[in-house]
């Protein structure tokens, strides 16, 4: 008989991997990950590793390609700062349910605890913002261990797990056999389907005697791969769908039935429709404040049924009348066939009639030659044709990307929801950038967030991948500043920001940089830039004061938004913008 | 009104840490927390009271719980009938012309008495946590030098009226053993 050989846990880690499917890895080394580093080069020709610049950075990166492949992403990062630095990121991916693996080392056994060098209570820190941490201390359960890890990560609502590992347990060795299932000390709070039947059925009697139903798409129909079913639902029951922000992308935004988004920075027709529905059709959303305004008043004349794999989402933020715990899609398909084909003509009037004049083309529209945000947006939009993966950071570009750049497909959209995290789309996209191979990659960032996380454009450089950096620089914290001006009476404390020179930026990191100023260069601009399988940056230099509207203040009620004011945009601040215009 | 929750979890490093987490990052102080083997081999019970959660917000916590990849089961048994017991321990030193006071406390409150040493005495009582709040507040006037209490254990009859005549069953038992405590304390 052959005997068995031992593998060190270094091994072990980059053999899981493999068994895991995993293509690229996105980490920085460090002392207290040295043997797994070194171990990685006999495994370089089978996993491709990313050397990012900052550890916040990997665990974006690995957030981003877990948005895009819907596979499990996978960070890796030193112990101590190593690790604190992806804290950031996994707090993202916990409040977005990405799944990834974050794999940091740890100092040896025999001094944890002792406030070792770069030794940092790792399980500690990630206790609120991951699904599970790990500390491996015996490496007889190194592999058992990761494999329940991604289980963990991928399965129910997705989110991330921390496997912390000591050094000395990266260098012990053990015969090597990967588990076939996972282990039975895990429990997911899975949803029962027997339990289910009664919910269903009440479910299906709601909506066969709605008049004026809604269906809210959230972030679990990109989860559960649901789209299909929600298609099905929408058309078979003619009902109106509007989504949350990480919701778009899973119905079709040129869909007649789609209203778009709802909420805070949402369509104000699909917010009137929401306020006077007689049912909601809630699918893998949580009810976020952003996204209900004032709870007291929200949908007060509505039946709600709320179907998420997350039970405790259920009746959290909104009682319901039906609350479904369980996967979405197979849910969805024992709905369908007993959803009747009602006619909801005048429901659907109704909408149309809120729909018309609708403030979001209203920029568009305008007889002013200001270049606003969204026009870089809407010429983004145009030149690829609506079918580029979007990677936005977050602030007002943000809102303005999900009102003006229309996504037809899912995992198109990648921004960060929950968290809000600036910084976010510049690595996420490098990652996106390794499981999309198909389709364009754009990152639309702020002038502020681009400033939080831009090392990462040596990162793009060194791995030769194609995305193309849109900054929309306004000169300010945009939506902080837009908050200010509503409600601090425009005393903008801290909000105008000063940026570098990103032409030249660009260069130093030798990237193509581009700057315009009006909608004809942007168009001209990024033409130019599509023609290249290069990455390049342009920087927007757009009006410094626009808004985002429609706009519900925070705590108002959902139907009681800001609009537009008529006028359209405001003079730009003279000052900051001859500055930025002679530079 | 007070909220109590069984939870069975994996007994591993870090997970009552996970469990207690819950509530503190919710900003709800937990009054009590009893943790221990239970009938399960490689599991813990952990029995749970907190106050301040919001009738809305109930099952959620529990909900939250059963969320954690480590725990297999939550149940709250606020609102079932179920069997609530703590442990108190008092250490006192009395003037000695309360001695005989505590005896007659230590008997309504079914307590026993355990000598400790020559200058202080322990009284060690079981009973509802109402019934242990009462003891409490009767020992003050006797000098009362260290307070512990073990925090709710709880456990869920079926029969209301079986259990309540062990309970009777077994304090008379209780009665016999207090009175010959004392009297060796005070001999």
């Amino acid at each position: 008989m052959r005997k068995l050989k031992e593998l060190s846990g270094a091994e072990i880690i980059w053999e899981c991997l493999i068994k895991e499917g995993v293509d690229t890895v996105f980490g920085y080394p460090g002392g207290a990950i040295l043997p797994a580093y070194d171990a990685l080069t006999k495994y370089g020709n089978r996993i491709h590793h990313v050397l990012v610049r900052h550890e916040q950075g990997a665990t974006h990166m690995a957030d981003g390609y877990a948005r895009a492949s819907g596979k499990v992403g996978v960070a890796i990062a030193t112990s101590g700062p190593g690790a604190t630095n992806m804290t950031t990121g996994l707090a993202t991916a916990m409040m977005d349910s990405s799944p990834i693996i974050c794999i940091t080392g740890q100092v040896p056994l025999s001094v944890i605890g002792t406030d070792a060098f770069q030794e940092t209570d790792v399980t500690g820190i990630a206790l609120s913002i991951t699904k599970h941490a790990y500390l491996v201390t015996d490496v007889k359960e190194l592999a058992r261990i990761i494999f329940d890890a991604f289980h963990i990560a991928r399965t129910g609502r997705p989110g991330p797990v921390v496997i912390d590992i000591p050094k000395d347990v990266q260098n012990d060795t053990t015969i090597f056999s990967y588990p076939k299932a996972r282990s039975k000390s895990i429990s997911l709070n899975m949803p029962n389907e027997e339990t289910m039947f009664g919910e269903i059925a009440k479910a299906i009697d709601l909506t066969n005697t709605a008049e004026k139903p809604v269906i809210l798409a959230g972030h679990g129909v990109l989860l559960s791969e649901a789209t299909d079913e929600l298609k099905r639902l929408a058309e078979g029951g003619t009902i109106p769908v509007s989504t949350t922000l990480l919701g778009i992308g899973g119905f079709p935004s040129n869909h007649p039935l789609n209203m778009g988004m709802m909420g805070m920075h949402g369509n104000a027709h699909a917010n009137h429709a929401i306020q006077e529905a007689d049912l909601l059709i809630a699918c893998g959303m949580r009810f976020d404040d952003r996204v209900t305004g004032n709870l007291m008043t929200y949908s007060p004349h509505s039946k709600k049924i709320h179907i998420d794999i997350d039970k405790s989402e259920l009746n959290k933020n909104v009682d319901v009348d039906a609350a479904i715990h369980g996967d979405l899609s197979s849910v969805l398909q024992r709905i369908i066939p007993d959803v009747m084909d009602k006619n909801r003509r005048s429901w659907l009037n109704q909408i149309k009639k809120w729909q018309a004049g609708v403030d979001e083309v209203e920029i568009l529209n305008q007889p002013s030659k200001v270049f606003m945000a969204a026009h870089a947006v809407r010429a983004i939009w145009e030149a690829t044709e609506g079918d580029a993966v979007i990677i936005s950071d977050v602030g007002q570009h943000q809102m303005l990307e999900a009102q003006y750049y229309a996504h037809n497909e899912p995992r198109t959209l990648i921004t960060s929801g929950g968290l809000g995290t600036m910084g976010f789309a510049l690595p996420a996209a490098v990652g996106a950038s390794f499981a999309v191979n198909d389709k364009e990659i754009w990152v639309v960032v702020g002038d502020g967030g681009i400033q939080m996380t831009l090392m990462e454009l040596a990162t793009i450089v060194q791995e030769a991948v194609n995305i193309k950096i849109a900054i929309i620089n306004n000169g300010y914290l945009g939506m902080v500043r837009q908050w200010q001006e509503l409600f601090y009476e425009s005393r903008y404390s801290e909000t105008p920001i000063y940026s570098p020179d990103y032409v030249k930026l660009a260069e130093a990191y030798r990237l193509p940089g581009y700057r315009v100023f009006t909608e004809d260069e942007a168009r001209t601009t990024i033409t130019e830039v599509r023609s290249s399988e290069e990455s390049a940056l342009i920087e927007f230099v757009v009006d410094q004061e626009d808004m985002v509207y429609p706009m519900v203040p925070a705590g108002a009620n959902l139907h009681e938004m800001i609009r537009r004011p008529n006028g359209g945009a405001k003079k730009a601040s003279a000052k900051f913008s001859e500055e930025r215009k002679t530079r | 009104m007070k909220q109590t929750y069984f939870v069975l979890v994996q007994d591993t490093p870090g997970s009552l840490n996970r469990i207690v987490n819950q509530f503190r990052k919710r900003n709800i102080n937990i009054e009590s927390l009893a943790v221990g083997p239970c009938e399960k081999q490689g599991i813990s019970r952990v029995t749970i009271v907190a106050k301040d959660i919001k009738p809305d917000r109930r099952d959620f916590f529990a909900q939250s719980l059963n969320n954690l990849v480590d725990v297999i089961e939550v149940e709250n048994v606020s609102d079932k009938s179920h069997i609530v017991r703590e442990n108190v321990l008092v250490k006192m030193d009395p003037p000695p012309q309360k001695s005989k006071d505590i005896g007659q406390l230590a008997h309504r409150h079914h307590a026993r008495i355990l000598q400790n040493g020559c200058s202080s005495l322990v009284v060690e009582a079981i009973g509802s946590p109402k019934e242990m709040d009462q003891l409490v507040e009767d020992l003050k006037p006797f000098n009362v030098l260290e307070l512990v209490r073990s925090g709710s254990v709880a456990i869920s009859r079926q029969e209301e009226k079986e259990a309540s005549s062990q309970t009777i069953s077994e304090r008379s038992q209780d009665l016999t053993w207090v009175t010959q405590q004392l009297n060796d304390y005070l001999s």
